[in-house]
């Protein structure tokens, strides 16, 4: 039960990353504090679990990474979408829309299970 | 999913984690914790409370740098992969452009590869298909052929007083086969049909691991009894019948009677013998020196064939000692049915996979020369690429994908060139090979070419690339070049190749000339009877409706007259068998009156002819008089000997008038009333030998074949000839209907198609080896254009220089030829068994041979030689 739990979460993280980065080139830490920020307590994040999955998405060619300098001129890894992440992102968050739909349909359903779907 | 295919190669330069992925993950998160902190500080967190938090926050490092440092390792060898595969891509793209860029160096180094891949592959095809492939028998590896072996040791067909003794006594074999084969007039449905039938025992579909493919075998009781039944091959039953299951209907007509058809065999069902049609054999009869009968026999289980033979030899010991009358001396032989059907042609096939193996290899070693010339133009652009860091295995990688191009190329060309090749060799003579080779593609044939193509690709290529890759010696880039041409001339390497190929197509050609001049003398030889004008048929009387000999002999008159009263029959007459046609009969003779029982006997191919064959076939009478009408059973016996058996018989006297014993049927003694020239029996190859005649009126004979001697071309006598048998007797076929030119040509078939085989492959090799020495000499006259043009401002004739070239040519050319003179006298006994008429060691063909490759060389370096005396001295020296 516990590994269905995490790959539940590691599908989830990628398509967050994916989101994250529709903005633009970002490196770790500014990935870390946008989700913070969007998502608020709801998500709690471990910071580390971060970069696995970005190192996974750059395996899998979603995501691309180059060395830039930040503002104050350290050296970061800056991870940018590519055209496959950005289609996988777009393939993502329609199925995530679905899934949520449905989830939501059930939760808010108001009308009573009819005889045969009782089990009488 | 897939990384992305357009990633730009600059890229590859800015590779982030290029040493060490595990320190740029380190960076990355310290990098993370610092910022983590600093956020937390700036909150108001005391330096060490923001640390700790950051890397509580964080999680744990250690696992986090074990994940990332898997997915990196993963991505790692994607990309190096990708890279590979990158570099491939690059090197082909640029040996493509690079071979683009010289046309005319390609397609030389395309074309005389694939010739030589193709005809080799297209060999192969034939030789697979011929010799490799199994045999339409799911037994064949346990089947063993048996035969008896006379006192003189030649393999002999069985005796059937012999089969159940094998039968009963060798245990090594589990069933028999046997049949014997026969002719047999078919008619029904269509014209009648002469076709080739056999008899067989009931264990002959089993032995061969073959059912019928429709209705069954015969029982061991009809096989044994001989009831009225027919099995029929695949063959007539779709040519004659149809194909269609009402064959099963109605009785087929064999020699007049009805015989059930039972069964159909598949194709290529012919074991042994070829045959049509399988009759149940019969009760065997119990005679020990009549052999006439065929046997196969499976192994037992688990028994070797080796071991089988031991216990053939103890059988037969056993038997002679049994029955020392007509045993004693006779062995059994047991041979692999695959030795049996395709042992013969074992030698002369690998023969000719040998002699196009030499066309590929010269095809290999031209394309090895094409490469070193090369060598100097580029060794700039090489020293360019090794001093700009490529390594020397780059550079050699780089060389071999562009000679892999020019296989694929040459592969592509050479499956072409052997589709053509199996298809040629498939329809010139599927008569001298004992099956027909496969017409069409198969995978292995192009593997083959494909494969052969990649390998003398590389082996020509390796030497090469070695050479281009070597590190220049800190000479100017530019200069590389000139200094390499100079050293040409002298590359013993490229010499010898020259030289071999050279040596290479003067064996072949030699070889071709003597096959050819084998064909021509085979062709003048006197047969010793006409051969202009004649056509000849065969007739075979069932016995069935022809019971007397009364009958038969007033059939063939009449046949006789109606055909020598068609319009323009010169001459007609019959004989048993003709001259080339079957093994003969012979008969045993000497002289009458011969009180001492001394005087010398002969035997001779014993031909029974109706008056007029003689004159017909065109035999030349010597003396005396030919057969005619007069010589009718009621008539004194009389007889017409060759020339050769009136000297042997009667040695220095007329043999006109002499009396002769011939020990066939009565033993009567004949008059010899004529004599006539001898004739080549067997073959245009064989010996003249003489043949006796003796008169139809007075001994029988079922089956004859008429020659008619006529102007009249095939195509019109043939009808003719059928509508005046068909109104004598509507049943009977008419067979073999040829001209005597064709039958004498097709008896030479198999020496033609060994002269083609041969002279193809010596044309092919003679021209590769010409586009050899061409292409080393142009290319040298354009590297030495420098050193020409310096001798020809210094005051040298044109004359001069084109002699230098040409003198060249003329060294190339004359150790070549002697090489291959050498070669051809070495090889004498591959070839001698296989000519006629001609000394393996001809002076006249060796010189010949050697006069026209020497001029062909000549011509090839004549234009070369040309382009060097046009140089142009002054643009050549400006170009330094």
């Amino acid at each position: 039960m516990a590994s269905d739990d995490r790959r539940f979460l590691m599908g989830t993280l990628d398509v967050l990353l994916l989101k994250t980065l529709s903005w633009g080139p970002m490196h770790g830490f500014g990935i870390a504090l946008w989700l913070e920020r969007t998502a608020g307590d709801a998500l709690r994040i471990e910071d580390g679990s971060l970069y696995p999955a970005l190192h996974r998405l750059e395996r899998k060619g979603w995501v691309t990474a180059t060395w830039g300098l930040t503002e104050n001129n350290r050296r970061a890894k800056y991870y940018e979408l590519t055209a496959a992440g950005r289609k996988r992102l777009a393939q993502e968050s329609s199925e995530w829309a679905r899934f949520a739909e449905a989830v939501r349909r059930v939760l808010e359903s108001t009308r009573p299970p009819v005889a045969a779907e009782a089990g009488s | 999913m897939s990384p992305p295919a357009d990633e730009p190669r600059w890229r590859r330069y800015l590779r982030l984690h290029g040493r060490d992925p595990d320190a740029d993950t380190n960076v990355e998160l310290a990098f993370h914790l610092d910022e983590r902190a600093r956020m937390y500080e700036r909150a108001g967190m005391s330096p060490e409370a923001a640390r700790r938090a950051a890397a509580e926050k964080m999680g744990d490092l250690v696992a986090i740098r074990r994940e990332c440092a898997r997915e990196d390792r993963v991505a790692e060898t994607r990309r190096r992969r990708r890279e590979r595969a990158a570099t491939l891509g690059q090197d082909l793209r640029y040996a493509w452009r690079t071979l683009r860029k010289r046309p005319g160096f390609t397609s030389v180094a395309v074309l005389t590869l694939a010739l030589g891949v193709g005809a080799t592959a297209g060999m192969f095809g034939v030789v697979d298909s011929v010799l490799f492939r199994p045999l339409p028998y799911p037994t064949e590896d346990r089947i063993a052929v048996l035969s008896e072996l006379s006192p003189e040791g030649a393999p002999w067909t069985v005796a059937p007083g012999k089969i159940s003794d094998w039968r009963e006594q060798m245990r090594s074999f589990s069933a028999f086969a046997v049949l014997s084969t026969g002719s047999f007039t078919l008619t029904g449905a269509g014209e009648p049909e002469q076709v080739a039938g056999a008899l067989a025992s009931a264990d002959a579909a089993r032995v061969f691991g073959v059912s019928p493919r429709l209705g069954r075998w015969f029982s061991p009781d009809e096989a044994a009894s001989g009831v009225h039944a027919v099995v029929l091959s695949h063959r007539l039953w779709v040519e004659r019948y149809g194909g269609g299951r009402d064959v099963f209907e109605r009785p087929v007509i064999l020699d007049g009677q009805p015989y059930d058809v039972i069964g159909v065999m598949p194709p290529g069902y012919a074991p042994l013998r070829p045959a049509d049609l399988w009759l149940p054999l019969g009760p065997l009869s119990d005679a020990r020196e009549a052999h006439y009968l065929y046997v196969a026999a499976l192994l037992g289980h688990g028994v070797e064939l080796d071991e089988a033979r031991t216990e053939a030899a103890l059988v037969a010991d056993r038997l002679a000692a049994a029955n020392p009358d007509t045993d004693a001396g006779y062995g059994i032989q047991a041979v692999s049915l695959r030795q049996e059907e395709l042992g013969d042609a074992r030698p002369a096939m690998l023969l000719w996979l040998g002699a196009v193996g030499l066309v590929l290899l010269i095809g290999a070693a031209n394309l090895a020369n094409l490469l070193l010339a090369r060598v100097s133009t580029r060794l700039p652009e090489m020293a360019l690429r090794r001093s700009l860091g490529a390594s020397r295995l780059r550079i050699v990688r780089q060389l071999l994908t562009e000679n892999l191009v020019l296989a694929g190329l040459a592969g592509a060309f050479a499956v072409g060139i052997a589709f053509l090749v199996e298809r040629g060799i498939g329809a010139v003579q599927p008569g001298t090979l004992p099956r027909m080779p496969d017409s069409g593609l198969d995978a292995r044939v192009i593997l083959v070419a494909l494969g052969l193509a990649a390998v003398a690709a590389l082996c020509a290529g390796l030497l090469p690339a070695w050479r281009l890759s070597r590190r220049p010696e800190g000479e100017l880039v530019g200069g590389v070049g000139r200094r390499a041409a100079a050293g040409i001339r002298r590359d013993r390497l490229m010499t010898g190749l020259i030289v071999g190929e050279i040596g290479i197509a003067v064996m072949l050609t030699v070889g071709a000339a003597l096959l050819i001049r084998t064909l021509r003398e085979l062709q003048a030889v006197d047969p010793g009877f006409e051969t202009a004008d004649r056509v000849v048929f065969r007739v075979s009387l069932p016995d069935t409706r022809y019971e007397t000999e009364e009958a038969m002999r007033s059939f063939y008159a009449d046949l006789r007259r109606a055909i020598g009263a068609l319009p323009g029959v010169r001459a007609v007459g019959a004989a048993n068998r003709i001259p080339l046609e079957g093994v003969p009969w012979f008969q045993t003779m000497a002289m009458a009156d011969d009180p001492d029982g001394e005087a010398p006997t002969a035997s001779a191919p014993f031909r029974v002819v109706t008056p007029g064959y003689l004159e017909a076939a065109g035999i030349r009478l010597l003396g005396g008089r030919p057969l005619d009408e007069r010589d009718r059973a009621e008539a004194p016996p009389v007889v017409v000997i060759g020339r050769g058996l009136a000297e042997v018989l009667f040695p220095g006297r007329d043999a006109i008038g002499r009396r002769l014993r011939i020990s066939y049927g009565d033993d009567e003694e004949r008059e010899v009333v004529g004599v006539v020239e001898d004739v080549r029996q067997y073959g245009l190859g064989s010996r003249a030998t003489p043949g006796v005649y003796v008169p139809v009126g007075q001994v029988s004979w079922s089956s004859q074949t008429f020659v008619v001697y006529t102007k009249q071309p095939l195509e019109t006598l043939a009808p003719a000839i059928r509508q005046q048998v068909w109104h004598l007797d509507p049943d009977l076929p008419v067979y073999d209907l040829a001209t005597v030119e064709d039958r004498l040509a097709s008896s030479l078939d198999s020496q033609r198609f060994r002269m083609m085989l041969l002279t193809a492959f010596a044309g092919l090799a003679l021209l590769l080896g010409i586009v050899g020495v061409y292409g080393v000499l142009s290319y040298a006259v354009s590297q030495r254009a420098r050193e020409i043009g310096i001798r020809l401002a210094l005051g040298a004739g044109p004359g001069r220089v084109v002699a230098s070239i040409i003198r060249w040519g003329a060294a190339l050319g004359a150790v070549g030829i002697g090489l291959g003179i050498a070669g051809s006298l070495g090889l004498t006994r591959l070839i001698e068994s296989q000519l006629f008429g001609v000394e393996a060691r001809d002076p006249a063909i060796l010189t010949v041979v050697a006069a026209v490759i020497a001029l062909a060389i000549l011509a090839a370096a004549w234009i070369p030689a040309r382009r060097a005396a046009r140089v142009d001295p002054t643009e050549t020296l400006r170009q330094e």
